[in-house]
């Protein structure tokens, strides 16, 4: 017989409201006709049921005996229709009181919406898995380089890049891991398809997909056997946005070529949108097999991604690899000793950089939740306490005291339903935000980084629990008046409107107020740490003026550019631009400051023909730079000269050398005249010295940097710097015109103003201090409605002894004093708590703050001159309202 | 003297009489409804039940489970004396109330019926 159950929702409620002892007998009667009545028709049965328990009245069970010709509606008697009833009139004592309403949803909506999104960030940046299979199963494998002063042996920077033989031994020697793949990033031109366009991707071992156990969306992945390449030609796989952006999101695609710095691939597949790579944003991938055609100069790099055989654990393939590493040492001599390790794949998964503004920003996210549940009890209280003459007289006229907590209960419900509605929509807006803000970065972001926050969903288990946090909070503070009330004495209730024991009440709120003033204070002095930080970052001397200045990018490809026609093409686009209207300067460099880690690097071998002690070495910037830069960009030239076009091919090897380099190498010495040479060149003379420039972080400089000349040494791909008469989107069109006009088919790219890069550059510190700008101007406005509302309930409850007072001889302004008073004591002890919580906390904020003292007292002393300031506005109206009590009306009342 | 019955206590008490033995709770529902042809909310007849009980009419006791109940027992009920005094007493008022009237209450209903057919 097929079982047919009743709607087991309604059955359930009638479980939990029903008396126990009857509870088995109705439900089982009502099952019985159930069955009965849907052997004719289920649906009606259906609905049959949910109206029996609609109209069921559970509480009538429990009731006293009742006069034999009462009629069916009792006033006791509970139902389910009458909890509708109360929802409506729930709703209508609400609306009639708009302010209350209005304020405390939206304090819980923000309150919601801004933990929830905030933490939604958190989990997806933090702890959600990789995108992967069996994710925790998967290991960073690297080489470790030598351990920097101050370094632990674990630092995570010590864990670096295999040159390829090296990475061979690894591969036929290990047998820790159950497989591996190499990876490494590189740029690509693509023709053939459209405009020219530069796109980042990945060089990736056959088994790279695999290993990660990630399925293509479109076609397939590269396998092992044919290690990306087939009779057909080089394969490509394409992410998921570029083949919406590119290729129009057409299935059509597979089996497409395009070109690759003029190489042709074919189309094999197409990733899923939740992967972009792990090293860089990649927008394809291209296998091994591509490496051996192209003639680049950059791939001894490779990374390595393994995955763990089941069994296993980390310490063991940290184990594994270390002996490993010792064998490679062994078998290259040469190099320096120094083995090599295994990382969860996870832990690189954000770096501490991302890691530390999100962690931080949760719990400034957490404080705001704080304060709006703090507020919310402040005004239920603060409106229940006033009812209480309501309640009293109701009491008195015979209702149920159960009658009237659950009508307070329903009020408290129908609240939080409306603040947790309005709190999911602010969450929804908070985490589109957060998306779109991921998306638009651009730069110093790893693949899974940028894939984190790119696809940030809402956290159902947070609004949950938010949701449950501000619906418990109104509750339990609502409950209170009505369940004391209650039990005093009605008659003291009806007669002075205000119930003994509410002197408590009201030392309770101000503690409550405190505390919020206090939570406000906290954010307040983070936010203005943050933004005196953000100050002295845009005032930061990076060593040149970044106004009007446009930077864009060209990478020549390697079959139709040599040394010297790279050399000519750039001189030639110079000068073009340089002819343009508007125009002030132009210049090349092969990495402009802030552009995304395309820096060279290198270090000093020689001083003056001697060689440099090891200890004595630092790693340098090396700049490839066309004649004329140095003026272009504003840089001073403290000795000596700069390069000119007579520094070329067949004279002497020449650099520029910085401030910082001078005075490393040469201090309190001329050091034009002298001669240097780097690791793997020859000797060139100083001819000059520049003032620095911060080329990688506005804070600080990174290293000392080393200039040579693109006429001796010519690159292939480098930026060209223009500086304009005014700001202009057009400029960028022109210049592109005249790239075209010299080769057609070679891509802009990296286009950006200057200006722009450098404020990038310091964008977590920015996002964060909005971000706590907005939370502390929140919980500012918070705690002001806290104040206000806890000067006007005591300026109500105290009107009639305002009134003796007056009445005795006190002037209108004595009672405004007071009022004024004790608002200004609030926010005194308000910022007193406040100041010793800014204290600890602001230390989490340290490593974002520049040039600004976590304990800066400008700050402190502005954030306590602005409750001041918020004390005494929100104390106004109760104070008017104090000084305009008219002392013959009140003692009328009496 | 005992206390008068409400109208649909009476309902409840003759149901319980009717059924006899197997008078419990949904079978008292059905039985109502279907003699009065009303829609009966099942909570005012255990309502009713309650109350009868606690004025010792009726007494309960604990039959076995059944499947159809989803292995849930039933609670039935049987009228004790003092219930069906109570019911004699109220039935003995309408028959006191319609004694002799039957001519009259037939006039009525067939007036009834006329003005519904014109």
């Amino acid at each position: 017989m097929k079982r047919v159950r009743p709607p087991w929702v309604a059955a359930t409620l009638l479980w939990l409201f029903l008396p126990k002892d009857e509870r088995e007998f109705i439900l089982g009667d009502l099952e019985e006709q159930y069955r009965q009545r849907s052997r004719q028709n289920r649906a009606g049965a259906w609905l049959w049921y949910w109206g029996q328990v609609a109209r069921m009245r559970p509480f009538s069970l429990l009731d006293h005996p009742r006069p034999a010709h009462s009629g069916r509606r009792g006033t006791m008697a509970l139902s389910f229709e009458s909890f509708f009833q109360n929802v409506r009139f729930a709703l209508r004592n609400l609306l009639k009181d708009r302010t209350f309403t209005g304020v405390a949803t939206l304090t819980l909506a923000i309150g919601i919406g801004a933990t929830t999104a905030i933490f939604s960030v958190v989990n997806s940046t933090l702890l959600r898995p990789l995108p992967f299979k069996d994710p925790d199963r998967l290991m960073r494998v690297s080489l470790l380089e030598p351990q920097k002063p101050g370094q632990r042996a674990d630092d995570i920077r010590r864990e670096g890049v295999w040159p390829y033989p090296k990475y061979k031994m690894f591969h036929e020697l290990q047998t820790i891991f159950e497989d591996e793949a190499t990876y490494l990033r590189t740029q690509f031109n693509l023709t053939g398809a459209g405009e020219p366009e530069r796109l980042w991707a990945e060089i990736v071992g056959a088994s790279y997909f695999s290993v990660l156990g990630i399925v293509a969306e479109l076609g397939r992945g590269f396998s092992p056997e044919t290690d990306g390449s087939t009779e057909a030609g080089l394969e490509v796989v394409l992410s998921h946005g570029t083949w919406v952006s590119r290729f129009g999101g057409n299935t059509e695609v597979l089996g497409r070529t395009i070109n690759l710095d003029e190489i042709p691939y074919t189309v094999v597949g197409v990733m899923p949108s939740s992967f972009t790579g792990i090293k860089t944003v990649a927008q394809l991938w291209v296998s091994n097999r591509s490496l051996e055609l192209l003639q680049r100069d950059l791939y001894h790099s490779y990374h390595v991604v393994a995955r763990l055989k089941e069994k296993d654990t980390y310490d063991q393939a940290r184990l594994a690899m270390r002996v490993l590493g010792d064998r490679i040492d062994e078998a290259f001599p040469s190099s320096e000793p120094l083995s090599a390790t295994a990382r969860p794949l996870d832990q690189i998964r954000v770096t501490q950089k991302i890691r530390t503004p999100v962690l931080l920003l949760f719990g400034a996210a957490g404080l705001v939740l704080l304060t709006a549940c703090i507020n919310v009890a402040c005004l239920v209280l603060g409106r229940s306490v006033s009812r209480r003459r309501e309640i009293a007289t109701r009491l008195a006229l015979g209702s149920g005291r159960l009658r009237l907590i659950r009508q307070l209960v329903t009020e408290s419900l129908v609240l939080s339903v409306l603040g947790g509605t309005l709190g999911v929509a602010l969450a929804h807006a908070g985490v589109a935000y957060f998306n779109t803000l991921g998306a638009a970065l651009r730069f110093q972001m790893s693949g899974l980084e940028r894939a984190a926050l790119s696809s940030i969903s809402l956290d159902t288990g947070t609004m949950v629990f938010c949701v449950a946090v501000v619906t418990v909070t109104p509750l339990l503070v609502g409950l209170l008046p009505a369940v004391g009330g209650s039990r005093l004495s009605l008659v003291e209730g009806l007669k002075t409107g205000a119930a003994p024991g509410s002197h408590k009440g009201t030392k309770g709120r101000g503690g409550l107020v405190i505390t919020q003033v206090a939570l406000a204070f906290t954010l307040l002095v983070g936010s203005g740490l943050l933004l005196r930080t953000i100050g002295r970052l845009n005032q930061a001397n990076i060593g040149f003026d970044t106004g009007a200045m446009m930077t864009a990018r060209i990478a020549l490809p390697s079959s139709r550019y040599d040394r010297p026609a790279s050399e000519a093409f750039f001189t030639g686009l110079l000068e073009r631009v340089r002819a343009l209207p508007g125009v002030q300067a132009a210049a090349f460099i092969n990495c402009v400051p802030f552009a995304d880690r395309c820096r060279n690097g290198s270090r000093v071998a020689t001083m003056d023909g001697l060689e440099i002690e090891p200890d004595r070495s630092r790693a340098i910037g090396l700049n490839f730079v066309a004649p004329g830069y140095f003026r272009s960009i504003g840089v001073p030239v403290l000795r000596g000269r700069s390069f000119t076009t007579l520094d070329g091919i067949d004279t002497p090897a020449v650099v520029v050398i910085a401030r910082e380099t001078a005075g490393w190498l040469w201090p309190n010495e001329d050091p034009v005249g002298r001669s240097l040479s780097l690791l793997g060149t020859g000797e060139a003379t100083v001819i000059g010295v520049v003032d620095d420039v911060r080329y990688d972080k506005v804070e600080e400089l990174s290293r000392p940097d080393v200039y040579v000349s693109t006429q001796q040494f010519p690159r292939r791909d480098g930026y060209v710097v223009t500086r304009h008469s005014a700001e202009s989107a057009s400029h960028i069109l022109a210049i592109r015109e005249a790239v075209h006009g010299l080769d057609s088919e070679l891509p802009l790219f990296d286009i950006q103003a200057m200006t722009d890069r450098a404020n990038d550059a310091t964008w977590r510190t920015r996002f964060s201090g909005v971000l706590i700008s907005i939370f502390a101007v929140m919980t500012l406005i918070l705690s002001a409605i806290g104040i206000y509302g806890l000067l006007s309930y005591s300026v109500e409850r105290k009107a009639h002894d305002i009134g003796i007072m007056m009445a005795l001889g006190a002037t209108q302004k004595t009672a405004l004093k007071n009022v004024v008073g004790s608002s200004f004591l609030f926010a005194a002890g308000g910022v007193a708590l406040g100041i010793l919580l800014a204290v600890v906390l602001t230390r989490f904020l340290q490593a974002m703050l520049f040039e600004t003292s976590p304990h800066d007292p400008l700050t402190y002393g502005t954030a306590a001159l602005v409750f001041v300031a918020v004390s005494l506005t929100a104390s106004y109206f109760p104070a008017r309202r104090a000084s305009s009590v008219d002392p013959i009306e009140v003692l009328k009342t009496e | 003297m005992p206390k008068s019955l409400g109208e649909f206590e009476i309902l409840i008490l003759f149901a319980i009489v009717r059924l006899q033995h197997e008078a419990y709770g949904a079978t008292i529902h059905r039985e109502i409804e279907d003699r009065t042809g009303r829609s009966i909310a099942i909570g005012a007849v255990y309502t009713g039940l309650a109350r009868l009980q606690r004025s010792g009419y009726v007494q309960a006791s604990i039959g076995e489970p059944t499947p159809q109940r989803g292995g849930r027992r039933k609670k039935y009920y049987r009228i004790q004396p003092d219930g069906a005094r109570a019911l004699k007493t109220s039935v003995q008022a309408y028959r006191q109330m319609t004694a002799g009237i039957e001519r009259e209450l037939d006039l009525v209903f067939a007036d009834v019926a006329t003005r519904r057919n014109t």
